[in-house]
């Protein structure tokens, strides 16, 4: 029989961590866990065989003399130890553990023998684990950060609200941090680790029912419940979209087939048209998982595939173009055709020689309230499903004040305003003024032009799913 | 759909293991459309066919694999030519069962459909551009069984030889029947359960008024 099983509000909001491993000593993974979650606010309880204290908090010598009522255990021993804690923990109740040691299922027979241990404490306890080899949680908005290692969490920007659940730790911190500097929010980071219990299966229902997340971004090597796992999505899609970067690609046609079929498949196509009759993204790389959840979670989907180009420079708007009309096949975009009334009211709000056909060149000549004012010429256009903006500040008539002439619109307009902005040494930093203010932005055009086609791809999702009985 | 499996195992002459000219009875018992044919059993000197020419002749055999390669296809007979071929055949594969099919013309392009299991998320189906070419062009669309029509048709959709049902040069090809045959496939592969293991029906050419399926191939499982 199942044990009953606690309820993941206490993994992801707990009142009380015990630290089995904690550590007075400098530099070791046991302080550096520790110190991370002081902050947090939550009682916390170091257990430690011979320190009497562990940066000031008390320590338990053993699991066994724990108080009741702790949430979470954090593991932070080696693999042989980890085990018989996990065991220590279960015995005592504790609901959740989340065990930080590599050395399980990854590195081979004897490691994988100590991961079914865990497996066979988990089918005996109601305890739940996560990991192992697994950097464990981490929620911004709750304080609550088990990572150790660098991760982008002091360049984290607010809002977004994307939960970014990932097999790969280094995948996982590394993508963040790129992406927190030029602007990232984030509702909920989770490493799944070796995933010997708790899964992506498990963390797509609990965040797919999470009012605070508006998008779920996995990096997966494997998936543990194949079919489940897509059934799930599909009842999330609906609400929020669901991008999942599905790594080792190549692997997938090991097995011997003799029908076409199965040589065809090889390529593990079936993941990708499984994903799209399933309502999910599929993104190749970390900075495609990361530039889609940013967009994705920030902006409404398009209504069409229409994009309307405002530049102050002609060659970034002819390179646009040609990115947009390229690449016809897989969510193809068009140049809209700008109504007459919007070319009027562009060319009265500018210059009389400025190129007001879509791209619209508003020359370096320029300033922040005529972008203002073409803008909302563009948002009011029914012929304009999405808007590529390019600000540059190097022009003289630009100030800083751009960007909120750009962001005062975002809140106003029902299509999605992206913004490509370059500003040399300067860009990472503008990027994240912009994010700040609520601008969805990205350091070159061709990223703005892809942001743009998962935002039609989005609402084909939806369309599709309207189409189901 | 389970009661007409049933059945179908039930007259295969080897068990779990259906010949090409059984696999089109199957198919054209769940309402696709199959060539016309006969087959000549191993023991039978020669054969008529009671359809008109031109035929085909092929060796029939779960065995064999790569019939084209082994020189076990025949195309384009007349009465006398089917008699040579049928001699010919007899020779290169003693003891093994002939089909012969009357031979059909089509307008357009050979499609692809398929089966199989994938080893991460099970039954799936597939259709895409087919004929000899099919693994170069690589133009397919994949899916996981079963699916509606609705879904089968984002499939073709998806196709870069998707204009080709849009009314390319002139061809009247119907994209809604292909998709009734995907969902046919989808619910095939469904209903066979443990016992599917891969399934090819390559070519499929637009013949006259319907899809036509020219060649078929089903691999299945031995299930207690």
């Amino acid at each position: 029989m199942t044990p009953n099983r606690p309820d993941l509000k206490r993994l992801f909001n707990p009142k009380a961590i015990a630290v089995i491993g904690a550590s007075n000593r400098e530099g070791s993974i046991g302080r550096i866990i520790f110190e991370r979650l002081i902050p947090s606010l939550r009682k916390l309880y170091p257990v430690h065989p011979r320190e009497s204290h562990i940066m000031g908090y008390t320590a338990f010598a053993e699991i066994a003399m724990l108080p009741e009522g702790i949430d979470v255990a954090l593991l932070a021993t080696g693999a042989e130890a980890a085990v018989a804690a996990a065991e220590a923990c279960a015995v005592k109740k504790i609901p959740f553990l989340i065990i930080v040691a590599g050395g399980f299922g990854e590195t081979g027979a004897a490691g994988a023998r100590l991961e079914a241990r865990l497996q066979e404490i988990v089918s005996r306890f109601e305890t739940r684990i996560l990991g192992p080899n697994s950097l464990g949680v981490f929620i911004p908005g709750e304080r609550l950060d088990t990572i150790f290692v660098e991760h982008g969490d002091k360049a984290l920007g607010s809002g977004g609200g994307v939960t970014f659940i990932t097999q790969s730790g280094s995948v996982g911190v590394e993508a963040l941090g790129l992406a927190s500097n030029t602007g990232y929010g984030m509702r909920a980071f989770v490493g799944l680790g070796n995933k010997c219990d708790l899964d992506e299966l498990d963390f797509l229902d609990y965040f797919g029912r999470d009012p605070e997340t508006t998008c779920l971004a996995f990096y997966l090597e494997n998936i543990a419940h194949g079919r489940r796992f897509l059934e799930k999505a599909r009842q999330v899609t609906p609400h929020k979209p669901v991008l999942v970067l599905k790594a080792g690609r190549t692997a997938a046609g090991a097995r011997a087939v003799s029908s076409h079929t199965g040589r065809l498949a090889g390529m593990d196509a079936v993941v990708s048209g499984a994903f799209r009759q399933f309502g999910i993204q599929r993104v190749l790389d970390d900075e495609e998982l990361c530039d889609a959840s940013k967009c994705l979670a920030m902006l409404p989907p398009a209504r069409g595939p229409r994009v309307a180009v405002l530049t102050p420079a002609g060659g970034f708007g002819v390179m646009a173009a040609d990115y947009i009309e390229a690449d016809q096949r897989s969510m193809p975009l068009s140049m809209a055709a700008l109504a007459p009334r919007t070319v009027r009211r562009i060319r009265d709000a500018t210059f009389p020689f400025a190129a007001c056909e879509n791209p619209v060149d508003l020359t370096a000549s320029a300033d922040d309230g005529m972008f203002g004012r073409s803008l909302d010429a563009l948002i009011e256009d029914d012929g304009v499903d999405i808007i590529i903006c390019t600000a540059f500040f190097a022009p003289p008539a630009i100030s800083d004040g751009l960007i909120a002439e750009i962001a005062a619109r975002v809140p106003r307009s029902p299509k999605p305003l992206i913004t490509f902005t370059q500003y040399g040494p300067f860009t990472d930093l503008y990027l994240r003024r912009f994010h700040d203010a609520g601008v969805v932005g990205f350091p070159s055009v061709s990223r703005a032009v892809r942001a743009a086609r998962f935002l039609v791809e989005r609402a084909r999702i939806l369309a599709a799913l309207k189409e189901q009985p | 759909m389970n009661t007409i499996l049933d059945q179908w195992r039930a007259e295969l002459t080897v068990t779990d293991r259906p010949d090409e000219y059984e696999v089109k009875r199957l198919l054209s018992r769940l309402g696709l459309t199959v060539p016309r044919g006969i087959r000549i059993g191993p023991a039978a000197i020669d054969g008529v066919p009671e359809f008109s020419g031109p035929f085909v002749a092929k060796v029939c055999s779960p065995d064999i694999v790569h019939k084209t390669d082994l020189h076990g296809v025949h195309l384009n007979l007349g009465p006398e030519e089917l008699a040579m071929a049928l001699g010919a055949l007899r020779n290169a594969f003693p003891e093994t069962a002939i089909l012969v099919e009357q031979m059909v013309s089509f307008d357009g392009p050979e499609m692809i459909a398929g089966g199989l299991i994938d080893p991460g998320f099970g039954p799936a189906v597939m259709v895409g551009a087919g004929g000899i070419l099919t693994e170069i062009a690589h133009d397919v669309a994949f899916r996981l069984a079963p699916l509606d029509d609705a879904e089968a048709r984002r499939m073709l959709e998806e196709l870069k030889i998707w204009p080709v049902f849009e009314g390319y040069r002139g061809l009247q090809l119907d994209p809604a029947a292909l998709a009734r045959l995907i969902v046919t496939v989808s619910r095939l592969v469904d209903a066979l359960g443990p016992r599917f293991d891969q399934l090819d029906l390559n070519p499929i050419v637009w013949s006259h008024t319907g899809w036509m399926i020219l060649d078929a191939k089903l691999l299945l499982h031995a299930v207690m």
